[in-house]
């Protein structure tokens, strides 16, 4: 914020002089028992609560500190991140189309498309990938309004991507038709990338989630596709019939990973590397 | 190696709990701010450390005291600067301060040094110097000045705590410049 011209705060003239002459005052070292005694004074002093609930805030605000925290939020989560996703995603609406040529039920896109989503919203929280964090307690943002807009900003780009992918695939091929193709990513992509981030807040490892992600991703793609003994006591979940609990769960595992991640104490743990 | 995970609750939040009756939130506030603020005291008092304790402290039993009126999400610390920043004014407008007082608002308000003789921290000449300086500046003035260079607050953030526009702000920041540089030179400060 600091002399920030978009803030329409000019730097003021050079004082490097006024910064050394006052520079020559140190305050003292702060004893640690005036702390103490602080604490301790506090410990019984009148603490005036609130009667009645916060005033709301104006929406006008509101949807200007939304824009705001979104805006914030795409230079965070990096340019490679979009990248990687396009490409990827290209490349599944390509491989896709390819095999419309032969006879079979199989939609990369499909497989493809929640691949994508997960293992960008598993990178989106992290000690690793957000050295931002130290901004967001500066901030007066609450983290889970911070983590909700960073989910909300990619998985809508990916979700623009799909669209757009499907779409052109509609277009091109005959044996694919748009609401069939957006029936068979939608709501798995929705899944995944919600179990992402919901695993990426509990452990705080981005890589960890993502692996613990695309494993149940695997179990179940190749559950869906194939008969094998081993995995066939294992409920496929990409059937019609089973697409809404997919979807319950997607907001069940956002909603854990929101709350999860307002719980400040396990993020002020110190550890060991 | 040893990694420390940011906190990721802001100031704002800890506000907020406090003003829901959630009184552990003040611990973190205390260990956020204290220090920093007995540093801004500190300069407010001239230099006396037992007074500037002393100001911390009632600036947090103010916190404490009249925390319902903290408007979240409004910056915390700038609300938390202003209290303090308004104790101080008090204590020198104080019955027992009255003989520091000029008829000249923007006269010089200089802090009481005297109570700072033993203060080995301030008995260089060069120290006496700043002190000086910044005793001999209108409080408005020195608010402003040791707001943005010893406490490091951008411009906006003092405007917020000291309740002015911006370019009141750097209005003051300027002409308070203007006043040191001219102490400077009384003093032949030559960096």
């Amino acid at each position: 914020m600091r002399h920030d011209p978009r803030n329409g705060i000019p730097p003021p003239p050079p004082d490097d002089d006024v910064r050394a002459f006052l520079g020559r005052w140190s305050a003292p070292p702060v004893d640690p028992a005036a702390r103490t005694r602080l604490l301790d004074a506090l410990a019984d002093g009148p603490l005036a609560v609130l009667r009645t609930a916060p005033r709301p805030l104006p929406l006008a605000f509101r949807l200007r500190q939304a824009t705001l925290i979104v805006r914030a939020q795409r230079r965070i989560v990096g340019g490679v991140t979009w990248l990687a996703s396009l490409l990827v995603m290209a490349f599944g609406v390509w491989v896709t189309f390819l095999f419309s040529q032969f006879d079979t039920t199989v939609i990369p896109l499909a497989i493809i498309a929640p691949v994508v989503t997960a293992v960008g919203v598993a990178f989106l929280y992290g000690e690793e990938v957000d050295p931002a964090l130290e901004l967001q307690r500066a901030a007066p943002v609450s983290p889970r309004l911070v983590l909700l807009a960073r989910l909300a900003l990619l998985f809508g780009f990916d979700l623009v991507l799909a669209l757009t992918g499907s779409a052109i695939l509609a277009a091109s091929t005959t044996g694919l038709s748009l609401a069939p193709l957006i029936e068979a990513w939608l709501v798995p992509m929705t899944f995944l990338s919600a179990l992402a981030f919901w695993l990426s807040v509990l452990f705080f490892d981005p890589l960890l989630s993502m692996l613990i992600s695309m494993l149940a991703w695997v179990v179940i793609v190749v559950r869906h596709h194939f008969t094998h003994p081993v995995i066939l006591p294992l409920p496929d979940m990409l059937t019609p019939h089973t697409l809404p609990v997919l979807l319950i769960a997607a907001a069940g595992l956002v909603i854990a990973g929101l709350w999860l991640s307002e719980h400040d104490d396990r993020f002020m743990r110190i550890g060991h590397g | 190696m040893q990694q420390r995970v940011c906190a990721v609750v802001t100031d704002e939040e800890y506000g907020r709990r406090l003003q829901t009756g959630d009184r552990g939130a003040v611990g973190v506030l205390v260990e956020r701010h204290h220090a920093a603020l007995i540093g801004y005291l500190y300069r407010m008092t001239g230099g006396d450390s037992a007074l500037a304790e002393d100001l911390a402290q009632e600036t947090f039993v103010r916190v404490l005291r009249f925390i319902a009126q903290y408007r979240y999400p409004r910056p915390f610390k700038a609300w938390l600067y202003a209290i303090a920043t308004n104790i101080a004014r008090n204590h020198y407008n104080s019955a027992d301060q009255r003989h520091t007082l000029s008829a000249d608002p923007d006269a010089p308000e200089p802090p009481d040094d005297s109570a700072t003789l033993d203060d080995p921290l301030i008995h260089a000449d060069d120290v006496r110097a700043v002190i000086r300086a910044l005793a001999a500046l209108p409080a408005h003035q020195r608010e402003t000045i040791v707001l943005y260079y010893y406490q490091a607050l951008s411009i906006a953030e003092i405007a917020e705590t000291l309740a002015v526009p911006l370019g009141t702000i750097r209005s003051r920041l300027s002409l308070g410049i203007g006043r040191l540089r001219e102490k400077m030179k009384e003093v032949d400060y030559a960096p």
